[in-house]
């Protein structure tokens, strides 16, 4: 336990210390600011827009961050053969993973945070309620981020940093586009092609269940417990996908 | 000295100045055909949905902000809209429940683009998805069917259907859907809606209306 602490506080400073972070973080609040700016030109529901525009711009920053600090690290050390140093010592592979997974989630979290806080406040500011349930939608947000950055792990510790991230930005297309292969499932004849869809519909993860955004910006009725659902459908994956990564991690000959 | 350091600095304002310059010159060049041609490559709202990864709400605002432009803009010189229902229709299978996409193609699409068929077919959309809270939908399929169907049963059905809605102006509405039933035939059926109308309604004041227009229709009725 100790030593997933060690290496979990480690990682934190050690992306806390990048400048990229601090670049991206400039750049998701300019964007921010300048998408909450677009409500003023919609002329009606200017809320709506505005309240939109911004969650949106979370969710795009929030999957720069996810894939910059997953891969980013853990690749660029694998590949970079830095990961001996922490190897040679009493440190096990899966606690080096898990350690450097809650140290990159508690990085997310943080810069999180800080958009979020940026989004409420600048929204407030221009007149528009904050409604309680888009906490929700940040919520959601941060969860599905977090499943990102295990993916990212992943795919780091069997390829190059440079596939590992086109690898996680396919496995986020792919998550968002699951519902088609349910519907091309149903619609296909050919009884492999459907059993290779519906495969892939219960492999992937449903990246959709956490996109509660419109549901929030129009007032509309999200089903109690779902948000509960939701989180724990993406921790559970989240969970997987770290197993997933400590197996190859821990046959890998580094 | 001196020279050396402020010669980047002009050199950025030159380098400004001939972007700008450069960028009005290439709105001039393409003329106001390059922003309507744009529109031409619009894909179809249903085939466009799989593919913006759960961004559809968004993009659906960012081309109501497109329309206003584009109406904006074609207001002020030809006063042609060959586009505009196809991004309301865009903007609408995107984001059912964006309203003023609704009020837009029930007040504008009719008139200006003069198509009161495709208004009916964006308004059909809106009333399933808020047809229970936007009295203003029913109010506009009615008024379509009235004007350019002359269809007035029908209207009277929108009507009656747009006094029921929540946060309707109910007695108002009520009347009118009763009048529209007269002229179409539907005496009693006017009638029915009036006293559905009546009974529902908890507003002592168009209780109040509705009541002296129930007692004016059956004394036509029995004279």
């Amino acid at each position: 336990m100790n030593t997933i602490v060690t290496v979990a506080v480690n990682t934190f400073r050690e992306t806390i210390r990048n400048k990229v972070l601090y670049n991206i973080l400039l750049v998701a609040a300019v964007a921010l600011l300048l998408s909450l700016s677009f409500g003023d030109l919609s002329v009606f529901s200017r809320a709506q827009v505005m309240s939109d525009f911004g969650l949106a711009t979370m969710s795009l920053t929030g999957l720069l961050l996810a894939i910059f600090i997953g891969v980013g690290l853990l690749g660029v050390e694998i590949a970079t053969k830095t990961v001996y140093g922490v190897l040679n010592r009493p440190v096990s592979r899966e606690a080096f993973i898990i350690g450097k997974f809650c140290g990159l989630c508690a990085t997310l979290l943080l810069n999180f945070i800080l958009i979020a806080a940026v989004f409420f406040v600048a929204i407030q500011l221009l007149g528009v309620t904050v409604k309680a349930a888009m906490l929700y939608a940040v919520l959601l947000l941060a969860v599905e981020m977090a499943l990102i950055v295990a993916a990212s792990m992943f795919f780091s510790t069997f390829t190059t940093p440079t596939l590992a991230a086109i690898f996680t930005v396919g496995f986020y297309i792919a998550g968002h586009l699951n519902d088609l292969m349910n519907i091309g499932a149903e619609q296909q004849q050919n009884p492999v092609w459907r059993f290779v869809l519906v495969s892939l519909n219960r492999l992937l993860p449903n990246l959709e269940h956490f996109n509660i955004r419109t549901r929030i910006v129009y007032d509309l009725a999200i089903p109690e417990l779902f948000v509960a659902q939701a989180a724990l459908y993406g921790m559970l994956y989240t969970v997987l996908l770290l197993l997933c990564a400590m197996i190859v991690f821990s046959r890998k000959d580094v | 000295m001196r020279l050396r350091r402020a010669l980047p600095v002009a050199a950025i304002v030159v380098i400004v100045a001939a972007i700008n310059f450069l960028q009005s010159g290439l709105h001039r060049t393409a003329g106001p055909q390059w922003q309507q041609e744009s529109m031409t490559y619009l894909p179809q709202g249903e085939r466009l949905k799989p593919a913006l990864l759960g961004f559809e709400t968004t993009l659906a605002h960012y081309l109501w902000i497109r329309t206003i432009l584009y109406f904006g803009g074609h207001a002020i010189t030809d006063k042609q809209y060959p586009w505009l229902i196809d991004m309301l229709d865009v903007i609408t299978r995107l984001c059912p429940w964006f309203y003023p996409a609704y009020e837009f193609a029930g007040l504008m699409v009719p008139e200006v683009c003069r198509n009161p068929e495709a208004a009916r077919i964006i308004l059909e959309r809106g009333l399933t998805h808020l047809g229970a809270t936007r009295w203003n939908i029913a109010f506009y399929m009615g008024t379509i069917h009235l004007r350019y169907y002359d269809d007035r049963k029908t209207a009277a059905q929108y009507m009656a259907r747009a006094a029921m809605t929540a946060g309707a102006p109910r007695g108002k509405l009520a009347a009118t859907a009763n009048a529209f039933f007269t002229q179409a035939g539907s005496f009693h059926e006017g009638l029915q809606f009036l006293l559905f109308a009546y009974e529902t309604s908890d507003n002592p004041e168009v209780r109040r209306h509705l009541a002296a227009k129930i007692r004016e229709l059956q004394r036509r009725e029995t004279e």
